[in-house]
């Protein structure tokens, strides 16, 4: 690079040796500087990222809204018309499950009263435990299986059915016996995964949103299949009490009231139809249950609209009186049903 | 006559910058936006809106540091960057005296394309969810290093003057690192500048297209490499001169003894060269590892919901996954904590959260009528609250909750050891008071019977502050703590069935 | 260069431009010094004035046949004997008791108890209020028993006492005419 005798890095050289103005000519673009097409294209890539590093930032800037409970979803009303003259409750006893399904539900005039061809229907048993079906914790399998058929058979589009379990799902799914029932049944059986719920507004005197299973938002018809059992804080566990399973979050501060909170789910969700498993019940220990001594065959099935009456009914199965129970009382007083279920036009199937 | 302008713009910005962090304390801040140079940083902008999907307002004064890097060159690093400065200070420490040894040291290496795999990393880290640039960024790093080490030690020397006592728990570790970083300057000056940090390469990225670079006239040149010998960013001025690492110091045109270099409006292309000699398998690997780290580290500590009691964060934090999308863990927050209660979480945010802001009760707690965390977080992880929405108005409006206090039966002083005591109930801050007492009759050691106010803790009305623990006479371990459920951040936290949100 | 003069200038002048816009920009008081929302509390004279004013204009047709006596925390055990403990340890701040003249002359025994805040007074009525209690219609916090009617207003907890029929009839409209006096 350099000739001999270089100056050394400490000499100056005099600005005079310096030729002035120097500039390479010859080859074009990799020697020149400032403004020619290379030049020109550089200034535009530069000012293209400028530009859209500005543009980025401006298109990326938070904006504050936030979702408001108003933009929240509400569940609608599934409750059918009631035809002039229909049965309000049917209770049928018999030995066997299904057969007291058919008849209670004959009786009620048939499942096409609550199902039109087309719609869509969640079927809700009590799938809470990891329980067999003598347990008595869970709703009967042959129950469920039924249940599905009828609404299968009445032409509905849609079939879900699914509880948001206490234990792990595909123990409770499994060992209760109803998913495989119900899968056999033809209906599509939905885990409660932690993408299954939506945020809805429960608008209740006490609860004003929670999280609830997405086919309770999505359905036009809501079966409500319960089993009937004891349950130590609320007393008993029925049709009312079933609510609690399309919930996901942080449903375990309910129980600082349970009462009341059990009426807002039950007035949230008005169901369609509800068919009250007292084939097993469960007299003790419950809503888990556990132990085959606290069971109890009763070989009944009781359906209606009316969750009051029915829950009512239950009771007096238990051994309580529907007066003690507080939800009972409760429904009855924000006007969900009547807890004298005898004043109702039931019919009594015997076995 | 522009390197002296330089040295100033240097001194300047450092002290200016020195003298806001000063500030940065609930007697002195006032209105005083102290986070200025983090919303100019451009890598806190970039990482953030990658994590969150979106870019904090006050980002967006990043665009005039990327504006000007993209015509003029990594000109941040050694005009404005304090980390630069002190980073430049120190390595006159290092500086061999003979010119021929300095231009060895400042020669180029592999070594230096290490940061822009830095920031792959830290950028596929961000894509997938997790901010973890603070822990490297130059001026994050230095916000943590003056808040939590140098400045609590000067401090507490100086008899606690300045803000009282100050600790930070395992501070020892933050200063090994930010005394560490400086100290790799004995290497050769500028080693973070040019080895790690990953602000300086995404900078250096900028500068590709940068239209002012510095050029040599090749009719001058004869080669006495006395250029190379000031050069800070070791951009090779006596070879071909790297826009990307070029931090437009100006030395080596002050330095020539010709003046044979020149900084210029598009020079020829062939004197300067924007290559970083990184394949791009590298770096795309690079990328890819951070964001696949992601996972693994979620698998390890899961951010919900079963979280630590004790990572209870400032009052406005966002939800944790929100929260950890932004928090660059600059400990602007836990330097401004009037009672220093925030502290760097060591394991109690995961690993993802190591070093980013929670309150432990028991060194400071809550001032309720203080909102000062989130009026310095640069990012928004801490949202801006006015203390009428932090305070609310019960029953009407629900105040912001950090988390709750709850009883140690065995160690509170009436309940463990029939002593009167409640300093709890005393000052506790929520009217109605979140603590009350009931009057209960006992019997005494001595047979005699003793009437004793007995505390409760009513979680509608508790925030969380912590000052009951804070205060508690039982030194040690309190006989009343705070813990982070039932935050109002957290949908997934509340305890209470007030309020009707399940 | 002509350029490079005016060029330092400027960019001479940044730094100092812009740490004083900061520093001006920053010397405004903190924001967040706001005194928190809420109406002071009216207490002593002041809130006895206002309770005495309860009485005066319209009250439904009824007049005042005593004067409106004050009870403190010590003469409340004067005026109503073993029922003062409750209140006083809901925080009660001071009753009025007087004699109202229904329309049609019948008489009421009014007790209004000025219980200091919402809550309190709250509190009182859900303890008093016995298990078959009937709540009222269009009257929230209200309960009507034979010869009686209680309600909770504002911080007021009110009870009524009515002789004879027809002055139980006037219960509910002489209870609406106070009510609305009470902020």
């Amino acid at each position: 690079m350099s000739s001999n005798g270089p100056p050394g890095p400490y000499d100056k050289v005099p600005a005079a040796q310096v030729p002035k103005g120097t500039q390479t000519t010859s080859t074009p673009s990799a020697d020149t500087a400032g403004m020619d097409r290379r030049g020109v294209l550089r200034v535009g890539a530069t000012a293209a990222m400028a530009l859209g590093s500005v543009a980025l930032g401006l298109g990326l800037r938070e904006r504050g809204s936030r979702k408001q409970a108003a933009d929240l979803p509400t569940i609608k009303d599934h409750r059918a018309d009631k035809p002039a003259g229909a049965t309000d409750m049917a209770i049928a006893r018999g030995p066997d499950p299904a057969a007291n399904v058919r008849k209670a539900i004959e009786a009620l005039g048939g499942m096409g009263r609550f199902v039109r061809r087309g719609e869509r229907v969640v079927i809700k048993p009590n799938i809470g435990w990891n329980r067999t079906p003598e347990q008595a914790a869970n709703t009967n399998p042959d129950v469920v299986a039924e249940v599905v058929r009828l609404v299968v058979a009445a032409g509905a589009g849609k079939v879900w059915l699914t509880d948001a379990s206490v234990n792990t799902p595909e123990q409770c799914f499994g060992r209760s016996g109803i998913e495989k029932a119900a899968k056999a049944a033809g209906a599509t059986v939905v885990r409660p995964d932690a993408s299954a719920f939506r945020e809805v507004n429960v608008s209740g005197k006490l609860l004003r949103t929670g999280d609830v299973l997405f086919p309770f938002v999505e359905a036009d018809r809501v079966i409500n299949v319960p089993i009937v059992k004891q349950h130590g804080l609320s007393l008993a566990s029925m049709s009312l009490k079933n609510w609690y399973g399309v919930l996901g979050g942080q449903r375990v501060k309910l129980h600082q009231n349970i009462h009341l909170s059990i009426i807002d789910l039950a007035a949230m969700v008005k169901p369609t139809l509800t068919i009250l498993d007292a084939t097993r019940i469960l007299l003790a220990n419950g809503p888990t249950g556990g132990s085959l001594a606290d069971v109890k065959q009763m070989d009944t099935i009781a359906a209606g609209n009316d969750e009051v009456a029915l829950d009512a009914f239950g009771a007096t199965l238990l051994g309580l009186n529907p007066n003690d129970v507080g939800f009972i009382v409760e429904g009855m007083k924000a006007g969900l049903g009547t807890l004298q279920w005898q004043s109702l036009k039931t019919v009594e199937l015997g076995g | 006559m522009f390197r002296w302008l330089r040295r100033s713009y240097q001194v300047v910005f450092l002290g200016f910058f020195l003298f806001f962090v000063l500030l940065t304390t609930a007697g002195l801040i006032r209105g005083y936006d102290v986070q200025w140079l983090l919303e100019f940083d451009p890598l806190v902008a970039v990482t953030t809106a990658l994590a969150s999907h979106s870019l904090h307002h006050a980002l967006l004064w990043s665009l005039v540091i990327i504006v000007p890097t993209l015509i003029l060159g990594r000109f941040f690093c050694s005009w404005i960057c304090p980390m630069g400065v002190l980073h430049h200070a120190l390595g006159f420490l290092a500086r061999r005296r003979r010119p021929p040894d300095r231009v060895k040291q400042n020669a180029p290496r592999p070594s230096h394309k290490i940061k822009y795999l830095v920031l792959a990393v830290m950028l596929g880290l961000a894509a997938a969810g997790s901010v973890q640039i603070g822990l490297l960024d130059p001026i994050a790093s230095t916000w943590r290093g003056l808040a939590t080490s140098v400045m609590p030690a000067l401090g507490n020397l100086a008899f606690g003057m300045y803000q009282g006592e100050r600790h930070f728990q395992w501070g020892t570790l933050i200063t090994l690192v930010f005394f560490g970083a400086l100290a790799l300057n004995l290497i050769y000056p500028r080693f973070y500048c040019r080895v790690l940090c990953p602000l300086g390469a995404l900078l250096g990225l900028l500068s590709k297209f940068s239209l002012f670079r510095i050029s040599k006239n090749p009719e001058i040149c004869k080669g006495c490499k006395f250029c190379g010998s000031e050069c800070q960013g070791a951009a090779d001025p006596q070879g071909t001169v790297r826009a990307t690492e070029c931090m437009v110091c100006l030395n080596c045109i002050e330095s020539c003894p010709r003046g044979g270099l020149s900084y210029r409006f598009l020079p020829p292309v062939k004197f300067s060269t924007t290559k970083i000699d990184l394949v791009r398998r590298k770096w795309l690997g690079a990328g890819v590892a951070g964001a696949v780290a992601v996972p693994f580290m979620r698998a390890s500590d899961g951010v919900e919901p079963r979280p630590n009691p004790a990572r209870i964060r400032p009052p406005g934090s966002l939800e944790e996954r929100a929260f950890l999308e932004k928090c660059l863990k600059c400990a602007a927050c836990m330097k401004v904590c009037p009672t220093g209660g925030l502290q760097p979480a060591l394991h109690e945010a995961g690993i993802e959260g190591f070093w980013s802001p929670i309150l432990i009760p028991r060194i400071g707690y809550c001032e309720s009528n203080c909102v000062l965390c989130g009026q310095v977080c640069p990012t928004g992880a801490i949202e801006k609250l006015t203390i009428e929405k932090k305070v609310g108005e019960m029953p009407v409006r629900p105040p912001v909750r950090i988390g709750s206090a709850f009883f140690d039966k065995g160690r509170c002083l009436p309940w463990g050891y029939q002593t009167e005591c409640i300093v709890c109930e005393e000052v506790c801050p929520t009217s109605p008071k979140a603590i009350y007492f009931k009057m209960e009759t006992i019997t005494a050691r001595d047979g005699s019977q003793k009437t004793l106010k007995m505390p409760f803790v009513d979680l509608d009305y508790c925030t969380g502050c912590g000052i009951c623990e804070t205060r508690c006479p039982v030194v040690d371990r309190a006989g009343v703590r705070v813990s982070a459920a039932n935050e109002s951040r957290s949908p997934r936290s509340s305890i209470s069935l007030t309020g009707g949100k399940i | 260069m002509a350029v490079r003069t005016p060029l330092f200038v400027l960019l001479a002048l940044i730094p100092p431009a812009f740490i004083g816009w900061m520093v001006r920009d920053g010397h405004r008081a903190m924001v967040a010094t706001a005194v928190p929302a809420g109406k002071p509390r009216p207490s002593g004279a002041e809130a006895d004035k206002i309770l005495l004013a309860l009485f005066q204009g319209d009250l439904g047709g009824a007049t005042v046949k005593e004067k409106v006596t004050l009870y403190d925390e010590k003469g409340l055990f004067d005026s109503i004997d073993g029922a003062a403990p409750i209140f006083i340890e809901r925080h009660f701040r001071r009753q009025a008791a007087t004699e109202l003249a229904t329309a049609d002359g019948s008489d009421v025994d009014c007790a209004v108890y000025d219980m200091a805040e919402p809550a309190n007074a709250q509190s009182i009525f859900d303890a008093e209020k016995s298990a078959t209690a009937k709540p009222v219609t269009d009257f929230p916090d209200a309960i009507a028993g034979p010869m009686s009617f209680v309600f909770r207003a504002s911080r007021y907890y009110v009870k009524l006492t009515a002789f004879d029929k027809k002055a139980e009839a006037a219960l509910p409209g002489l209870a609406k005419a106070l009510k609305g006096k009470m902020k």
